[in-house]
């Protein structure tokens, strides 16, 4: 059975991210770093710079100006919020498209881990008042271990989709048992190696823990909750058919304590996702290098 | 999915025990003297005061009779009560409302007070949601002031950016500001101690000039008044020195007088030196510029030092331009004081050897010319670190020098600035180990020829009551011009060039010409027509033809034409100095014309009367008996100028090799008239070094053009060929013969028989400078073909020397058409190569 290690390892020689965007993320995490510094190695990649400024412009982040140099664009977006617009291009080609029947769509996943991701950032701002840039890469990577396992050892992975039955255990137990690893534990490796932030590894690490003592502001609170609202709010947003979400009690007290305020992102959530959409989707990104 | 539905997404968090009590809370508040009771779903019953209770059965019987229904639904009478029951769908739970009896039984539609009671649960409700609505508003507010934060987190985030970059472009302008304004600072730190130093030193060497000045001119004036006290004592002691040698002496007495007399003319001399220096440092030296003639104190000067250089055994070589004929204005005397000087300073530091005294026309203009002095000397040379002080008042190359050598060590310094207050720029020097060479440079306004010229020539022959003349002379022929120039010029005659008629005419009508001598075939403008256009204006200027003419009718032509006489060529230079004055004076009036025999070329022949001089005959007997080059007949006519000859001998060489081609050329493309004027000049150029055999060849073929017998012409060319080809191996001989005698080879210099051809070349420089000016001509012609030729025949000339590399040079330049470079690098290397410029 193969270690999350030798996953890893196996993984990262087909797909990782490109040499660009780990430069930056490694100049975004430097407090030091300027404007002037990225400026410098984003002008690299033109592409980057095309996608970078036609996000910005996007409805998304809704600037009065329109912004047309990557000053502009990342002083508008800040530093984080390049680094997730990096990593997010990055992740369009991890993903990748493909579908195995009813059991496991890597578009389905990509879409989840985008609304997981919209929504982490409302409640980590709303709620929490707290920058939302940060949830939001946690949000959009808290799944990326399945990309890998599925990319890695594909039957094993399938295999765990389809016995997985919620009623007698969890996904990652069924994992477990079956790949030897969860994706949880993966997908930290690969932030890791990333040099993403700790608190964003520890976000992907636990999301699928039923801790007592979970905190709803840390980014493992609100990757759960999240996953929590989104499938309530639709089946086609769950990572996979069938997967039930546990909310630890903690987190579910304080839902109920904030049940106002979570109504209102419930209900706010679907213009959001429309809104985020030129971010995720893949036809807007054909069209735009089109 | 609409809004209602996501709303209620949430609801298992809603606590729904909570709301009955709630609503409980809001009936018994309104419903005061009512019993009722409201039981959940999961049975939990909340009740008024002192309210029956229902049995569990009684309950699900009523929320069994409510379920579906609007309003309210008997259930049971109970302990004086009627119990009824109504549904409450949003809390999922039953109100029972319990009125006391006598109330209607079976009545299933309410009372009033069951209406009331339904219209109180709308209204709980209803303040319910208006509650629910105001929290979520305040939710709504909440979640946007802190987005609000987030967002203001962030713009005063991008406001730090902003700043920061703000900062970092202010500071970095700032240190590029400081950076620059440091190095224009250090600039103009070094600027300002530039000039501050200038200042100083310009202050500083003013002073010091001012200081000098002074001195050098209380000096000067100081050594002129002593001199003048000097030389009164002196010249008592010489007079009576001299006086005392008259009277009785013994040998001793007269030894000591004898050198109280030398010791004391040398003192004189010193005195004088000083004097002369001083008085031109003081500025008070002034020139007498008059009108004298150049050559007459070049002669002077060969006249002065001559006792010395006989003394001592030197040579003195003179290299005279013939261009300098005409009188200049200038001192005389003081241009004599510098070249005595420099000659004397030769002779001086020299042993044994020549002396060149070399003196070219540099420049000429219309006003006035500029000449080149020089004096070469074959000493011990001066050492290239004494160079610059030599000029310097009392220096000389060493201290030893002036007890070796003698003199004040003032002479140089005396005739330099002697040269800078004639206007030149001062004396140059070369030096090395072979010798030295001074030279020097002055401008003469022209003179107007009213000079008398002391008629002594250079031969020493004099000629008494000479008048003065300038001659114009007028030929095309470069070999012939030469040859009438140098003769000429020896014998005093300032002379003006014409190349052809048309030139003669506007010269004569520009300025004053004493006489004209006047070649007959020239192309422009031949020398008969030259002559009537010429009398159209001034029948007073003697025209002399000058003609190889070959034909009887020549001479009445010319006179026809206005022709004040005739001679001959080839040119005997002193008939035609006699025929010159005889013309001259005919037409002025002065006497009767002197009785001249010119040596013509041939024997017998009578310059006077040159048309009696039998046509040539043809006669090959004749021909054979002449010789190919006979040069004691044409030095003969020279007037045993061996240098002129040779010169002229060398140009024939030359021009002689391409000759017969051009000819042909002519011939072949039948332009006879061409031919014949070629075969003219040929014969002239071939009589002028008594090429006779040639010179006939060519008389030959001109009478035969003249004469229109063309089937001579083709063999009389073939004749002609082979007389030239034979003249050249005459002439070749003579260089090469000249040049193993300059080489000391045993075998040419046999003393017994006289050779066959007697060299007169020195061979060397003189026949390379000709030839340079020969390529220099063609150059100026802009003729690539002529100058490669004159190229080629230079490099056979100095093949193994230094100077063939140079002529390769030349060579390439030529070959892309660079004549200026090729000019230039010519007298450079005329000037590196030590060749004398030579007319051209």
């Amino acid at each position: 059975m193969p270690s999350d290690r030798a996953i890893i390892s196996k993984f990262t020689r087909i797909k990782t991210l490109p040499n660009i965007a780990i430069h930056l993320i490694k100049l975004i995490s430097d407090g030091n770093t300027t404007i002037r510094d990225l400026e410098s190695v984003i002008r690299l990649d033109a592409t980057l710079v095309m996608r970078l400024i036609r996000l910005v412009n996007s409805p998304y982040y809704a600037l009065r100006a329109k912004v047309d140099s990557i000053a502009g664009a990342v002083t508008y977006i800040g530093m984080d919020g390049l680094r997730n617009l990096i990593v997010v291009e990055a992740l369009k080609d991890i993903f990748g498209t493909e579908s195995y029947g009813g059991v496991f769509s890597r578009t389905q996943l990509w879409l989840h881990s985008a609304v997981v991701a919209i929504s982490c950032r409302m409640i980590s701002e709303r709620i929490f008042m707290v920058e939302g840039e940060n949830a939001f890469l946690a949000g959009i990577l808290h799944d990326i271990g399945m990309v890998v396992e599925s990319q890695v050892v594909l039957e094993l992975f399938l295999q765990t989709c389809e016995s997985c039955k919620p009623d007698v255990g969890t996904f990652t137990a069924y994992e477990d048992s079956i790949i030897g690893t969860n994706h949880c534990d993966v997908g930290c490796m690969l932030a890791r190696d990333w040099r993403l932030p700790f608190e964003v590894q520890d976000g992907i690490r636990h999301h699928h823990k039923a801790m007592a003592d979970a905190q709803p502001s840390g980014l493992m609170g609100i990757i759960q909750m999240s996953e929590y609202l989104v499938t309530r709010l639709s089946p086609d947003y769950a990572a996979i058919p069938n997967m039930r979400v546990t909310l630890s009690q903690s987190l579910l007290a304080h839902i109920r304590d904030n049940i106002r305020d979570y109504k209102i992102i419930i209900r706010d959530l679907p213009e959001e996702i429309i809104k985020a959409r030129h971010i995720y989707q893949y036809s807007e990104t054909n069209e735009d290098e089109a | 999915m609409i809004m209602d539905e996501l709303d209620n997404i949430l609801d298992e968090f809603v606590n729904t025990d909570e709301v009955i009590t709630q609503c409980f809370l809001f009936l018994q508040h309104r419903l005061t003297g009512h019993f009722f009771q409201i039981v959940s779903e999961r049975q939990r019953v909340i009740s008024t005061e002192a309210t029956p209770d229902l049995s569990v059965k009684e309950r699900l019987q009523a929320a069994g009779l409510v379920e579906g229904r609007k309003g309210f639904v008997y259930v049971v009478h109970k302990a004086g009560f009627v119990a009824r029951a109504v549904s409450i769908d949003r809390l999922n739970a039953v109100l029972v409302l319990f009125s006391p009896i006598p109330a209607p039984t079976n009545v299933t539609v309410a009372y009033d007070d069951a209406d009331f009671v339904l219209a109180l649960i709308e209204c709980f409700f209803t303040q319910r949601d208006l509650e629910n609505k105001k929290e979520e508003l305040e939710a709504q507010k909440k979640q946007f002031k802190r987005e609000q934060h987030i967002l203001q987190q962030r713009y005063y985030k991008i406001q730090d950016e902003a700043n920061r970059l703000q900062r970092d472009y202010t500071q970095n302008l700032n240190d590029e500001i400081d950076r620059r304004t440091r190095e224009i600072r250090k600039a103009n730190d070094r600027l300002q101690r530039g000039i501050d130093e200038r200042k100083r030193m310009v202050a500083m060497a003013n002073k010091l000039a001012l200081k000098a000045n002074a001195a050098n001119k209380s000096k000067s004036e100081f050594l002129s008044k002593m001199s003048h006290e000097f030389r009164t004592p002196l010249n008592s002691i010489i007079g009576f020195s001299d006086m005392m040698t008259e009277t009785m002496l013994d040998d001793e007495q007269f030894e000591y007088i004898d050198f109280i007399r030398t010791s004391s003319r040398s003192l004189l001399d010193l005195v004088n030196d000083i004097l002369d220096l001083s008085k031109i440092e003081s500025g008070r030296q002034r020139l007498e510029n008059s009108e004298f003639d150049l050559i007459e104190t070049l002669g002077d000067v060969e006249n002065i030092t001559g006792f010395q250089l006989i003394e001592k055994g030197i040579k003195l070589s003179k290299s005279i331009d013939s261009r300098l004929g005409c009188p200049v204005i200038g001192e005389c005397f003081r241009l004599r004081q510098v070249l005595v000087n420099l000659i004397g300073n030769a002779i001086k530091f020299m042993e044994k050897g020549t002396i060149t005294l070399a003196v070219a026309l540099e420049e000429e203009s219309d006003r006035q010319i500029k000449v080149r002095f020089s004096v070469e000397d074959e000493g011990i040379g001066i050492p290239e670190n004494k160079v610059d002080t030599i000029f310097q008042p009392f220096m000389q190359v060493d201290s030893s020098s002036t007890r070796k050598y003698g003199g004040s060590g003032l002479g140089l310094a005396i005739s330099n600035e002697l040269v800078k207050l004639m206007g030149g720029e001062r004396i140059c020097l070369k030096t090395g180990e072979g010798g030295s060479t001074f030279f020097f440079s002055l401008v003469f306004p022209k003179g107007t020829g009213s000079v008398r010229r002391a008629e002594v020539r250079c031969d020493g022959e004099v000629v008494e009551n000479a008048i003065p003349c300038k001659v114009l002379l007028v030929e095309d022929v470069f070999q012939n011009r030469k040859l009438v120039t140098a003769g000429l010029t020896r014998r005093g005659y300032p002379i003006i060039i014409a190349e052809n008629g048309r030139q003669a005419v506007d010269i004569v009508a520009r300025e004053r010409v004493d006489v004209v001598l006047m070649d007959i075939q020239m192309p422009v403008l031949d020398g008969l027509e030259a002559t009537r256009e010429i009398r159209l204006t001034n029948q007073d200027v003697p025209i002399i033809a000058m003609t190889a003419g070959a034909m009887e009718g020549d001479k009445k032509k010319c006179f026809e034409i206005g022709m004040d006489g005739y001679i001959s060529k080839p040119i005997n230079i002193k008939a035609l100095d006699q025929k010159i004055q005889a013309v001259v004076r005919q037409k002025k009036g002065v006497g009767a014309e002197s009785k001249a025999h010119g040596q013509g070329l041939c024997p017998g022949a009578n310059p006077e009367r040159p048309e009696e001089c039998p046509a040539h005959p043809v006669d090959p007997d004749m021909l054979a008996s002449l010789a190919d080059l006979d040069i004691e007949q044409a030095l003969a006519r020279l007037d045993n100028n061996e240098e002129l000859y040779r010169d002229t001998l060398f140009e024939f060489f030359i021009a002689g090799d391409g000759m017969v081609s051009e000819l042909r050329d002519a011939f072949e493309k039948k332009e006879m008239e061409v031919v014949g004027r070629m075969a003219h000049s040929l014969k002239g150029v071939a009589g002028s070094i008594s090429a006779n055999l040639l010179s006939h060849a060519a008389l030959e073929l001109e009478t035969a053009v003249r004469q229109k017998e063309m089937d001579r012409v083709a063999p009389l060319i073939d004749t002609l060929e082979r007389a030239l080809n034979q003249t050249l191996v005459s002439v070749r001989a003579a260089i090469v013969d000249s040049d193993k005698k300059e080489l000391g080879d045993p075998g040419s210099d046999d003393t017994g028989g006289s050779p066959p051809v007697r060299p007169v070349f020195n061979g060397g420089p003189d026949v390379i400078s000709s030839m340079f000016c020969e390529l220099g001509r063609r150059l100026k012609k802009c003729d690539p073909v002529g100058s490669m030729e004159m190229i080629a025949l230079i490099k056979k000339f100095v093949d193994g020397s230094a100077l063939y590399e140079e002529m390769e040079r030349l060579d390439g330049l030529i070959n892309e058409f660079d004549f200026d470079g090729v000019l230039k690098e010519m007298e450079s290397l005329m000037e590196a190569f030590r060749l004398s410029p030579l007319s051209v």
